[in-house]
């Protein structure tokens, strides 16, 4: 099938086929190596996208239902050379150590804060379930995040 | 692991959906909704399927209120249950019930179409719609056709609909406004599966409902005084040892799930 969609604002049409995963065709067709693929499952969070806005595992979504939709990469929220607040604070907390788990965090994170699920400890921790890291123990990103929504999220 | 290639359909009406799933002749065709649970288990090679009918483009989803029920659309996603203001205030029990839903991605995506025809025994929101009561809308080649959720489950992911039938939407039964709601789990992490799950109706003269998850092979509905129940659904569950729990812990943390849920019901009925 024919494939049309916005990645990180650059029009791609794509041949595809039904059974690739939208992990899969923004890995392996259009070179988006910042998305991880840790599970495949839908479990650990690391190939966090958002879909039309909406943050989504893309290993557990088909790249053809992604048809006419915008997809946003990490990379869409960084610009050259500069990094997107929340990952300011992640670096600055230590909250970065192997950064598997980081786009994945990040974009969640800036779903939750925009939502306003991210008025506490406990509603941070919660709107984190599903982005598994395995390296920091998390005091830190929840600490990152408290940050980022104090200072830019909040604007 | 990759998927089996399939052929994948992505029809504008439900006639059309219907009619794909019902010409599949010998091969295996499977509706998808948000692909929650289905595009996992076609990664794992637990689900082969040869079709895929994509429902994302039939506009199904939306919440109304229709007399004394409340009208879910089947590919209403999980999120909106927990976050949108309007759905909270007629379906306060889903709300509740769908913060312990996986994570806020799998939230995001994931339908109450496709959480009840999937039919975890473990899921959440098949246990508050059979607490509710009410029926399952179902289209087929024969047209419209409704399921009371007293009879929609039938066991371990299987339900009355048939392999030619789109489930289209699920009416709901209020609760009358002086009765209480409440909803109780125990699972091992936030965004797991329920151990033990329940959801509880309770009547201002102490009668009520609770409907257990977890502890069989689909929802369990259990009626009486709201003081009685939670010995009488420990003393009645049989559910089965897995790797993480033994079947005596799970029988316990059904009683103490009833208990939680019901006391919850009480206070809110109060309130
Ligand atoms: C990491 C993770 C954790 C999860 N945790 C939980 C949890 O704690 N509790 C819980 O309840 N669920 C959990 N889920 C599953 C999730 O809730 C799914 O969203 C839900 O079970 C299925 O909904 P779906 O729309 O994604 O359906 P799909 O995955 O698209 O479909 C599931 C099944 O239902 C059928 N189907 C779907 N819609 C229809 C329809 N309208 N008519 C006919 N058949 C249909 C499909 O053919 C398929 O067999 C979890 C999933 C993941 C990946
Ligand atoms: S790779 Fe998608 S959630 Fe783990
Ligand atoms: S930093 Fe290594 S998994 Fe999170």
């Amino acid at each position: 099938m024919m494939l049309e969609l916005l990645l990180n604002g650059r029009r791609l049409r794509e041949p595809v086929e039904p059974h690739v995963t939208l992990l899969r065709f923004l890995r392996d067709q259009a070179g988006a190596s910042e998305v991880k693929y840790g599970c495949g499952e839908g479990v650990c969070g690391a190939c966090t996208v958002f879909l039309d806005a909406v943050a989504v595992n893309a290993c557990s979504v088909l790249a053809v239902q992604a048809e006419g939709a915008r997809v946003e990469t990490v990379s869409a929220f960084a610009g050259d050379g500069s990094l997107h607040p929340l990952q300011q604070e992640l670096i600055e907390r230590g909250a970065v150590q192997c950064g598997f788990c980081t786009p994945g965090v990040v974009l969640g994170s800036i779903e939750a804060v925009r939502l306003g699920l991210a008025g506490d400890r406990m509603t941070i921790r919660r709107s984190l379930a599903g982005n598994l890291c395995r390296c920091t123990g998390y005091g830190k990103i929840v600490e990152a995040v408290e940050a980022y929504r104090d200072g830019e999220g909040a604007a | 692991m990759i998927p089996r290639p399939f052929d994948y359909e992505r029809p504008r009406s439900v006639e059309e959906a219907v009619s794909i799933l019902a010409g599949a002749g010998g091969r295996d065709a499977k509706v998808i909704a948000g692909g929650q649970s289905l595009v996992p288990m076609l990664s794992l090679g637990l689900a082969r399927p040869d079709v895929l009918v994509d429902l994302s483009r039939l506009e199904l989803n939306g919440i109304e209120a229709v007399d004394r029920r409340v009208r879910i659309g089947a590919t209403t996603c999980h999120r909106t249950l927990e976050l949108d203001p309007e759905a909270r205030r007629l379906l306060p029990l889903a709300a509740e019930a769908a913060r312990h839903v996986g994570n806020p991605r799998v939230r995001n995506r994931g339908t109450f179409g496709g959480s009840l025809a999937h039919a975890d025994p473990a899921a959440e929101l098949p246990v508050v719609a059979v607490a509710h009561g009410g029926e399952v809308v179902a289209h087929g080649p024969g047209g419209e056709r409704r399921i009371p959720l007293a009879e929609f489950f039938l066991g371990y992911l299987e339900t009355a609909l048939g392999p030619d039938e789109v489930l289209v939407a699920v009416e709901l039964e209020r609760p009358p406004e002086t009765s209480g709601v409440g909803f109780h789990e125990e699972a091992q992490r936030a965004d797991d599966f329920a151990l033990a799950c329940a959801a509880a109706v309770v009547a201002p003269d102490g009668h009520a409902r609770v409907v257990l998850g977890g502890v069989g092979d689909r929802p369990l509905r259990f009626e009486g005084p709201t003081d009685e129940l939670p010995a009488a659904v420990e003393a009645a569950v049989e559910p089965e040892e897995d790797v993480f729990v033994s079947a005596a812990f799970r029988r316990r943390l059904a009683g103490v799930c009833a208990r939680r849920a019901l006391a919850r019901a009480k206070e809110d009925a109060g309130a």
